[in-house]
């Protein structure tokens, strides 16, 4: 089966670590979405000049590119807090509830893993960038600003797989999840 | 290892992985990853990471995607849905099985400006549902037409699913929305005949309403001019040239906003959640993307998709025989999986193949044929048990229809999709003609 696994609805008894990761994730998520409504604002204001024979706002190509990885990278972390990844479950309903946490978390630290692994090549991409100075044709906005929500984004998003993994995987780590 | 038994042994080892519930994009990220070290190198694969988020997502044409998802958020709060099924049913909602043709219409209205099909099954089951229900009308029927109904959601343009498909295969995303309007009209009409029979044959399980006088349904009229105004603006300044399929999407963005505020339906609290629903919904697609990305790149190295390519087009078989294969592949997936995981993970070797087929076709319309029939049959996994999402959708919505009765309520019109599928790979020209026309 292909569904979103179930939205973490706010638990009682959650930790203060807990509750800390979700503002800080929907706060990022929130950012990126208003990074890309602001960007549709300009981009329509553009459109509406350009047709009326005004001049459309210079750069409005670029700053949509630039805007697109920016909350490309920003919305990651509260995917990842609400396990909003898609997966197939169909063939593993039989297990018992207990089992199919468990290979949740495991997937889950996976994840953790691939998201450090990216952050940190990403740290080496925004150093490469930096030394090249890089900047876009008309805004002159340097490529390795790109790179920092991107970083900020999967860092975050490697702590947020790790620290909700460990207590999927063993009841040793349950203090993590709840008071 | 040669690169040919890397790539195979990748797919089986993604299958079994994905089987075990392993979150799809992570999977085709890892295989992937694993993949290109083994054909390359790991230093190569390190390389790769560098900036590859980047160069993937700094993208005027990605940025699509979340535009439009934003501009469905909008649309969704903004009360637009129960415009759209009053005006149906004023016009439609007398004849037999009517209320439930008005919700396929007003899922289709729908669709019209969004691009999800899970939202615009939600979105009117909202409003039709209660409806549906009030008339008497069974909870199959009820429940079936608009879970059929959500399917336009994503044929419609703007479709999330065929910008990804135009962005997989470097093609025209304006033409291939023109080219899903045909088939999505012949949907429409499909569900339309299916719903005609479907109370035909039990009669008590959608009695007939009273019609509603001319003076009432002109004044209808009048309710809907938001969504005239957002698809005339929209997709007209897209089909007319006037601007691209981002700028449209902008603009879509902020009159949909104003309708909401205009209207009152929508706040400041409404608009942050819309921010933060867009953020979910689009961080999912994101992270899939980049996971077949890798995935894909890796196949790439190994030359396998231009292999099976080759080998296909050498065989003796019809090449129809190889399309229909292919279809009845995508349907025994499309059971178990969701449409864009399947669309990523299966248009990268499939593509090629097809378009090294000879159908007698310019290649740029074989491509269009072959990604519209590709969006139906994948589409239709949504309304096909065991799995079908829009059916989960309005069950967690209808707590008191069992299942087995959405299961039933849906088969006429599975029927129905089966006999758009043959038509749709008997007459290619019908996912064309439009743009030849509009070209000319």
């Amino acid at each position: 089966m292909s569904e979103q696994m179930q939205h973490a609805a706010v638990q009682e008894g959650e930790t203060l670590l807990y509750r800390g990761l979700r503002i800080v994730c929907t706060f990022s998520a929130g950012l990126g979405g208003l990074t890309i409504f602001l960007a549709s604002i300009v981009v329509a204001y553009s459109v509406m000049m350009r047709n009326l024979g005004l001049g459309g706002v210079r750069g409005d190509f670029e700053l949509v590119e630039l805007v697109c990885v920016t909350c490309a990278s920003l919305f990651l972390p509260l995917c990842q807090l609400n396990k909003g990844h898609v997966m197939v479950d169909l063939f593993t309903l039989r297990l018992p509830q207990r089992e199919q946490r468990r290979i949740d978390g495991i997937w889950t630290l996976c994840f953790a893993a691939v998201w450090a692994l990216l952050c940190w090549r990403l740290t080496h991409g925004l150093s490469e960038m930096h030394e090249y100075g890089d900047k876009t044709m008309l805004l002159k906005a340097s490529i390795w600003w790109a790179f920092v929500p991107a970083v900020f984004g999967t860092g975050l998003s490697a702590i947020v797989a790790l620290i909700t993994g460990l207590p999927m995987v063993s009841s040793a780590f349950r203090a993590l999840e709840a008071r | 290892m040669d690169p040919f038994t890397i790539a195979s042994s990748m797919v089986i080892i993604l299958l079994l992985l994905i089987f075990v519930r392993m979150p799809i994009a992570l999977g085709m990220g890892l295989v992937g990853a694993v993949g290109y070290s083994l054909l390359a190198s790991p230093m190569a694969l390190f390389a790769y990471f560098n900036t590859s988020w980047v160069d993937k997502f700094m993208s005027y044409e990605f940025a699509i995607v979340p535009l439009f998802i934003l501009m469905g958020h909008v649309a969704t709060r903004s009360g637009i849905s129960s415009a759209l099924f009053s005006t149906s049913n004023v016009w439609i909602g007398h004849l037999r099985g009517g209320l439930a043709m008005a919700s396929v219409a007003g899922c289709a209205m729908f669709g019209s400006i969004s691009g999800s099909s899970l939202a615009t099954a939600s979105t009117m089951a909202r409003v039709a549902l209660p409806e549906m229900r009030k008339a008497g009308y069974s909870g199959a029927i009820s429940a079936g037409s608009l879970a059929a109904g959500g399917t336009l959601g994503i044929l419609i343009p703007p479709s999330i699913v065929l910008i990804i498909y135009a962005l997989l295969t470097e093609q025209n995303i304006v033409k291939l929305f023109l080219a899903a309007t045909i088939p999505g009209i012949l949907a429409v009409i499909g569900f339309f005949i299916a719903i005609a029979i479907y109370v035909r044959l039990f009669p008590n399980e959608a009695p007939t309403q009273p019609k509603a006088p001319l003076s009432v349904r002109l004044k209808s009229l009048g309710q809907i001019w938001h969504i005239t105004l957002i698809f005339v603006v929209v997709l007209g300044g897209i089909y007319g040239g006037f601007f691209t399929p981002a700028e449209g999407a902008s603009v879509g963005v902020v009159i949909t906003l104003l309708v909401g505020f205009g209207t009152r339906k929508l706040n400041f609290r409404g608009l942050i959640d819309c921010l933060i629903d867009t953020a979910a919904s689009s961080a999912m697609i994101f992270t899939i993307v980049f996971g077949a990305d890798i995935f894909n790149v890796a196949l790439a190295l190994s030359r396998m998709p231009i292999e099976v390519a080759d080998f296909f087009s050498g065989v003796a078989i019809a090449p129809i025989w190889i399309l229909i294969a292919m279809i009845v592949f995508y349907l025994i997936m499309g059971c178990v999986m969701d449409s864009l995981s399947l669309i990523l993970l299966t248009v990268p070797v499939f593509f090629p193949t097809v378009m090294a087929l000879d159908f007698g076709l310019m290649p740029e319309q074989q491509a269009m044929w072959f990604g519209i029939i590709t969006l139906v049959v994948v589409e239709m996994g949504l309304i096909t048990p065991p799995v079908g999402m829009n059916l989960f959708v309005i069950s967690s919505m209808a707590k008191d229809i069992p299942t087995s009765q959405i299961f039933r309520g849906a088969t006429p019109f599975i029927i129905a999709e089966f006999c758009r599928i043959a038509i749709l790979v008997s007459f290619p020209v019908l996912s064309f003609w439009l743009v030849d026309l509009v070209a000319n």
